[in-house]
């Protein structure tokens, strides 16, 4: 209830429907110049994926990773682990 | 030396679809750079190589590519394998998972590429391992 009063508080503050604001302005350009000079990597996708954005991919990877063991503790028995 | 498929034309062609599936897997995962492709996509498809070998050849020549013991810790070395990557860049650079000063004697242009080459190899390690122990796990009463 209490995060749900601060996100009430924080609602006010979101830019406007379809109006263009400064966090989705300049990236994107800058991400399509620069990933090539700076990573040596054609892949702009992967550039962004795995060196800009790399703490969420990191994210990504434990989601799978406790999936898996969250399966291995439930259904699991005494063979594999 | 028949499977569990006991049908002769599904033991032929998954012996010969097997390695292509495999090679493609590390096609995908180290030419992430220049095609589309990357750690998930080549994780998933060479975890599906050894799922289609556990489900059409014998039991012992499956185990012998990747037991489900292999699995669990190959899961386990990839996320190892991110995680100090970053602990690393964080003690040379001082941001977490910042590569531009991995290796100090290549340029700052090679260590992103290497770093972004060292990730994506640990994230199609976790990948694999995951789905063939997933696959395990819920298969084991069949064994």
């Amino acid at each position: 209830m209490f995060l749900g009063l601060i996100l009430i508080f924080a609602e006010k503050d979101i830019p406007e429907f379809g109006k263009q604001s400064v966090v989705h302005e300049n990236i994107n350009k800058t991400y399509i110049e620069e990933s090539y000079k700076k990573t040596h990597t054609k892949n702009v996708v992967t550039a962004v994926l795995a060196d800009w954005r790399s703490i969420d991919t990191f994210g990504e990877t434990m989601v799978i990773f406790v999936a898996g063991m969250a399966i291995l503790l439930i259904l699991g028995t005494k063979k594999i682990s | 030396m028949k499977g569990p498929t006991k049908s002769i034309v599904v033991d032929i062609i998954s012996r010969i679809l097997i390695p292509c599936i495999f090679t493609f897997g590390f096609y995908v995962l180290f030419f992430g750079h220049e095609s589309p492709g990357g750690g998930f996509q080549g994780g998933a498809l060479i975890a599906a190589g050894i799922i289609l070998s556990r489900m059409t050849l014998p039991l012992k020549e499956s185990m012998d590519m990747m037991s489900d013991k292999q699995a669990l810790h190959i899961a386990s070395i990839g996320i190892f394998v991110y995680f100090f990557v970053g602990i690393i860049s964080f003690y040379q650079t001082g941001n977490y998972l910042d590569y531009s000063n991995l290796i100090p004697s290549l340029g700052e242009t090679m260590n992103h590429y290497w770093g972004i080459m060292i990730v994506e190899i640990g994230v199609a390690l976790c990948v694999a391992g995951t789905m063939v122990l997933m696959f395990d796990v819920l298969a084991e009463e069949y064994n």
